[in-house]
């Protein structure tokens, strides 16, 4: 079945949120290039032309402990009971019933699809800060929409490990909120085969939101990040990672809203493209009127690994306060001969220092990732993946 | 501190003082003159089309390439991806042809040409006729479009001792006809855009330059364009070709009436450059950008492209935006030849209500090409400001390198400006860097200046040339002058 | 046995001749300083012996004991014991200090066909040879390079050296940008390094090395070619008259 249909099935007449939802999407349909938000990845045709192949096992997290939640085909499988009764963290977590919303005004295609579609997600409030991380896995053979909204309270400190795993294709969409002062760590990762995930994520007064997300593999994902920084003191730090083989096409956008005064934003992403593969990185940052004092940086590079490869990206800046401090650099280029003539000097390989440079490279995101038993188990996974790229 | 005396060292007192001559007058040239002009029937369509080639006894072959862009025109929309915002253009309201009455029997050389033309120029500061160029000044060759048409230019025979030709598009379709149909279009296709499919339909008149193998042009050569006409679009089409190891540096410069309607200005601009020929364009645009409130001003959307087509050719596109109430405009670089280079100069500067959205494609086909953007925006009032650019590393484009650099200032809080790069690179030899950043003027430079006697608006002039200084100094001296006046005139009222 | 033997090397660079007929011996224990005016093909000679690609051998040889070397890659010729400090250090964001001395390491011992020594017993060996270059344990585990001064940069280069003990070490202006106590301490460290079975070459603009690093030799590059070769007095003959004489011919 070809995966657009995933985006075309009926919704039971009876349910008007779905229903309008869905007559929304319609009335768009799936995003082309003249939507300049997509303007590297034609939706359609990607679907109609993606073959899923065989996925990699993502990078097992049970080493550090987590609270783990699984969706498997499109529906909650596991791990409520084990949230809500462990002990010391009893009162940290507050699930409901998922139920379809409303869409808000100016709805995305993408978002009302999701709305329409979605049958499952996970509707959490963090009470109180719990003392392990909490991963929500995504797996599963079958096409799929899933719908999370998660609400971090006033001072509540997290750590989101996303884990998009699912050989079916998937349509993710996260709401998550953080109110005055709370603090969320993601790390996010994407094996899956076609995924198109999107995170809004709003931070109240103080908050901080650290998140780190990669594209490892997976034959066309498109992530998608809207930051508003709604609240007077706010900071995001968004870290991404692309890494494109075979005929792999990634798409990644981010986007930093800044609504309040003294907020700050940094968007970092380091891209290794190799074979035939596709890496997009749009990057954008909106300063609203009068949101006076705001600090944003946004920094791209890319590694070319091969000749055949593409890269494409489109660092933006819509300002509209005059007293910000902004500014982006982007850089695309290959493999430094200078840094593999000297690793060679001092005795490694060209293969192995071929790797080493590519890990030094991506190792510049997965730095940021606060945790050391997290980042040592992202590092090792990485450094399993460079050794399977075709030009290390 | 050494930002402020680098910033101040760039630019002279003298600069300052002659900024402040132009007194409180915001736009001088929007006087509208009194020429009996030659008008056919607002609207476009296929009689239209036919007429104008009539008007100008066209041959058939062009006759039916403008036939050709029409038909397509008619298939295509309007872009709408630029961040400008206006009314919708009522196409058919406009009239697509004047021309001055005195023209129905074309002058044969200056001393022919309406007085009244020529003191209208006078006014402007362009000497048209040839004895008024002072002894010892560098001479500039001026072709002269006023509404629809090309009203003379000068230092023709000088020039043609060198072989090289200068003259009237619609000359140049009756006296170099071979040239002209080998290279109109094939920069701008006609259907390249709206515009310029527009453009090929219903252009009436512009420049034509052809410099011949080896030869370096001893000269300026300048085009001066005059919106007179209310009601009028003005389309007009400027081709330069430079033959194998020539040299030619350009200046275009326009102006227009104050008029509270909106007048339209859609241009087509042809480069082409062959082995080892440089082509340096620069362009000071000085339409008239409407008034406080954003009422009038020229609708500026204009198609400029160079192409550096064989081996070694160097292209360089300068530009001082001020005027027009939207710019609409991106010129840009082909660079087909092996190690060609193309180079974009630009400071946009934004007032009151005006619209810019501008920059520039360096499209790199060819091995080892170079290319280097460097654009200086400036907002002030409730303008919107915006640099859109794309660097596109084509496939064989092996060992290709682009360096961008493109700032923006803000001058108040009512003001916007935006950043849209495209970067696109599909081979791993290609190098690409690009930086941008965005502020507000500093209020420390702002504090020093005014500390050292300027005031306010005298501070903000030196600043932001200070601001634009890399692209000021890329500029003919025939132009830096006035380009740095302009862009303390542009920015009258934005302080206090 | 002769350690290193360059004979008649001429080096194309982008089909540009710079070398132009070197001749050079340097045998095990001694220490040979190569004084040119820029241009001269210094750093092309340093390069060429550390096998960088770029750099064509048109004519003649280079032996490192006795083994023809001008199709080894640089790794290879690092695994013999060939050591390049580089003129301008290089930067890696991403790569630690100690990751890149423990990975050179492990692959010069892997090539001796030893095992990798464990971790804690290499940094023991490391934060020894650090202190003695005055360098502390936080210089250890900073990206390579990157946000070090001009003088960190060349004492990491130094650092690098005596971690990993080579037959033959070439010091492409180890001296540029470092200031006098700098130059002091490094010079420190490249003397414990001098022994009977280990050479030196030492690539200078400058004779103010050479009042810290003695050397057996000096030559002198101009255009390409040894023009003269004398003792450490030819050094102080050269700061005080300059290159001027050799030019001229």
């Amino acid at each position: 079945m070809p995966l657009i249909k995933m985006f075309n099935i009926a919704t039971p007449e009876k349910d008007s949120v779905r229903q309008a939802a869905y007559k929304v999407a319609q009335a768009q349909g799936l995003p082309t290039r003249h939507n300049e938000d997509w303007h590297y990845t034609e939706l359609p045709t990607l679907l109609r032309d993606a073959k899923p192949t065989q996925i990699l096992s993502p990078i097992d997290f049970a080493s550090v402990n987590p609270y783990c939640i699984v969706f498997r085909d499109g529906v909650f499988r596991d791990g409520v009971k084990n949230i809500e009764a462990s002990e010391g963290d009893e009162a940290a977590f507050h699930i409901t019933p998922y139920a379809p919303q409303p869409l808000p005004e100016k709805a995305t295609a993408i978002n009302a699809y999701n709305m329409a579609h979605a049958q499952d997600g996970l509707c959490l409030r963090v009470i109180n800060t719990p003392s392990r991380p909490l991963e929500v896995k995504t797996l599963g053979d079958t096409s799929h929409h899933i719908r999370h909204h998660i609400v971090l309270e006033a001072g509540v400190e997290m750590t989101l490990i996303k884990t998009c795993a699912a050989s079916g294709a998937h349509n993710i969409w996260w709401d998550i909120e953080l109110g005055q002062g709370a603090r969320l760590n993601i790390i996010s990762h994407h094996y899956g085969s076609v995924a198109v995930e999107t995170q809004t994520i709003t931070l109240a007064k103080d908050a901080t939101l650290h998140s780190t997300d990669f594209i490892m593999a997976g034959d066309v994902v498109r992530h998608e990040s809207h930051i508003h920084l709604s609240g007077v003191g706010a900071h995001a730090y968004l870290h991404n990672a692309i890494l494109g083989t075979g005929n792999n096409h990634h798409d990644m956008r981010c986007v930093a809203h800044h609504h309040a005064a003294h907020t700050s934003s940094t968007i970092n992403a380091h891209n290794v493209l190799d074979d035939t593969a596709r890496g997009i990185f749009q990057g954008k940052v909106i300063v609203a009127r009068d949101a006076q004092h705001v600090d944003a940086t946004q920094n791209i590079r890319a590694m070319m690994l091969s000749d055949e490869a593409e890269m494409d990206t489109k660092p933006e800046l819509e300002i509209y306060a005059d007293d910000v401090a902004c500014a982006h650099g982007a850089t695309i280029g290959a493999l430094d001969d200078d840094a593999l003539f000297f690793l060679q000097a001092r005795g490694v390989d060209k293969k192995t220092a071929k790797r080493l440079l590519i890990a030094a490279f991506i190792e510049q995101v997965v730095a940021t990732i606060a945790a050391e038993p997290q980042r040592v188990l992202v590092q090792n996974y990485i450094s399993s993946l460079i050794a399977e790229t075709s030009s290390a | 501190m050494s930002e402020i005396n680098e910033a101040k060292s760039s630019i002279s007192r003298e600069t300052v003082a002659h900024v402040n001559r132009f007194g409180g007058e915001h736009y001088q040239y929007g006087f509208s003159s009194d020429i009996e002009a030659d008008r056919i029937p607002p609207g476009l369509n296929e009689e239209v089309v036919r007429l104008i080639s009539a008007k100008k006894d066209e041959p058939q072959w062009l006759l039916d390439w403008r036939l050709d862009a029409y038909e397509r025109w008619q298939t295509m929309a309007e872009p709408d991806w630029a961040y400008v915002d206006y009314p919708p253009i009522d196409y058919q309201s406009l009239c697509y042809y004047a021309a001055p009455r005195s023209m129905e029997n074309a002058p044969k050389t200056m001393d022919e040409v309406d007085p009244e033309l020529l003191r209208v120029y006078k006014k402007l500061g362009i000497p048209l006729a040839e004895q008024e160029v002072l002894a010892g000044v560098r001479k500039v060759a001026v072709d002269v479009v006023f509404d629809s048409v090309s009203v003379g230019t000068t230092f023709r025979e000088e020039l043609a001792t060198h072989g090289i030709i200068f003259c009237s598009f619609s000359e140049a379709v009756r006296e170099h006809p071979a040239l002209v149909r080998k290279y109109l279009g094939s920069v701008v296709p006609k259907s390249d855009n709206y515009f310029a499919a527009m453009n090929s339909a219903v252009f009436s008149d512009g420049s034509f330059v052809y410099i011949p193998k080896g030869v370096r042009c001893p000269m300026e050569l300048s085009t001066y364009f005059r919106i007179n006409e209310a009601n009028t679009g003005q389309f007009e089409r400027t081709l330069v070709i430079a033959d194998k190891g020539s040299y030619v540096s350009y200046l275009e410069g326009c102006t227009a009436p104050m008029r509270d309607e909106n007048q339209l200005h859609a241009a087509v601009v042809e480069l082409v450059a062959l082995e080892e020929a440089e082509i340096k364009y620069s362009t000071v645009q000085n339409w008239y950008p409407g008034d406080e409130n954003g009422k009038g001003g020229i609708y500026n959307f204009v198609t400029k492209r160079g192409d550096c087509r064989e081996a070694r050719a160097h292209i360089s596109w300068t530009q001082v935006e001020t005027g027009s109430a939207i710019t609409w405009k991106y010129p840009s670089c082909i660079l087909r030849g092996d190690n060609s280079t193309g180079e974009f100069y630009s400071i946009a500067i934004s007032n009151n209500r005006q619209q810019v959205d501008s920059g520039t494609k360096m499209l790199h086909l060819g091995r080892n090409t170079k290319s280097k953007i460097i654009s200086k925006g400036v907002s002030a009032g409730h303008s919107s400001n915006v640099y859109r650019g794309q660097v596109n590393m084509h496939p064989k484009a092996k060992g290709a390198r682009n360096f961008t650099q493109c700032d923006s200032l803000l001058i108040g809080d009512k003001c916007a400006a935006h950043t849209v790069p495209y970067i696109e690179s599909k081979n791993k030899s290609a190098i690409i860097e690009h930086e941008a950043s965005s502020s507000k003027i500093s209020e420390d430079q702002l504090f020093f200046c005014r500390q050292r006697g300027l005031d306010p608006e005298e501070a903000v002039s030196l600043i932001v040339n200070g601001f634009c200084r890399e692209v000021l100094q890329e500029l003919p001296m025939e132009f830096a002058v006035e380009a740095q006046a302009l862009l303390s005139l542009s920015l009258e009222g934005s302080v206090g | 046995m002769s350690l290193i033997e360059i004979k008649d090397l001429h080096v194309n660079v982008n089909g540009e001749p710079i070398l132009r007929g070197i001749n050079l011996v340097i045998k095990g224990g001694e220490v040979h300083a190569i004084m040119g005016p820029n241009g001269s093909g210094k750093s092309t000679l340093s390069y060429v012996l550390a096998g960088r690609d770029g750099y064509e051998i048109t004519k003649g040889s280079i032996a490192f004991m006795g083994q023809d070397i001008a199709a080894l890659p640089p790794e290879a010729r690092a695994h013999l014991g060939m050591f390049l400090a580089f003129q301008y250090p290089i930067e890696v964001a991403g790569i630690t200090n100690m990751t890149l001395l423990k990975t050179s390491y492990d692959a010069l011992r892997k090539a001796r066909g030893e095992e990798a020594m464990n971790s804690a017993q290499f940094l023991r060996l490391v934060r020894e040879k650090a202190a003695a270059l005055q360098m502390n344990d936080d210089m250890l585990k900073r990206q390579l390079n990157v946000g070090f001064s001009g003088g960190e940069k060349k004492r990491n280069e130094i650092l690098q050296m005596v971690v990993l003990e080579p037959r033959f070490a070439i010091l492409d202006e180890t001296d540029s940008g470092l200031d006098i106590d700098a130059l002091q301490i490094v010079a420190e460290g490249v003397n414990a390094m001098r022994s009977p079975e280990r050479a030196m070459l030492v690539i200078t603009h400058y004779q103010r090395l050479l009042d810290f690093i003695r050397p057996d030799y000096v030559h002198v590059l101009v255009a390409g070619q040894l023009v003269e070769s004398g003792d450490a007095a030819l050094a102080l003959k050269l700061e005080a008259e300059g290159y001027a004489a050799y030019q001229n011919v």
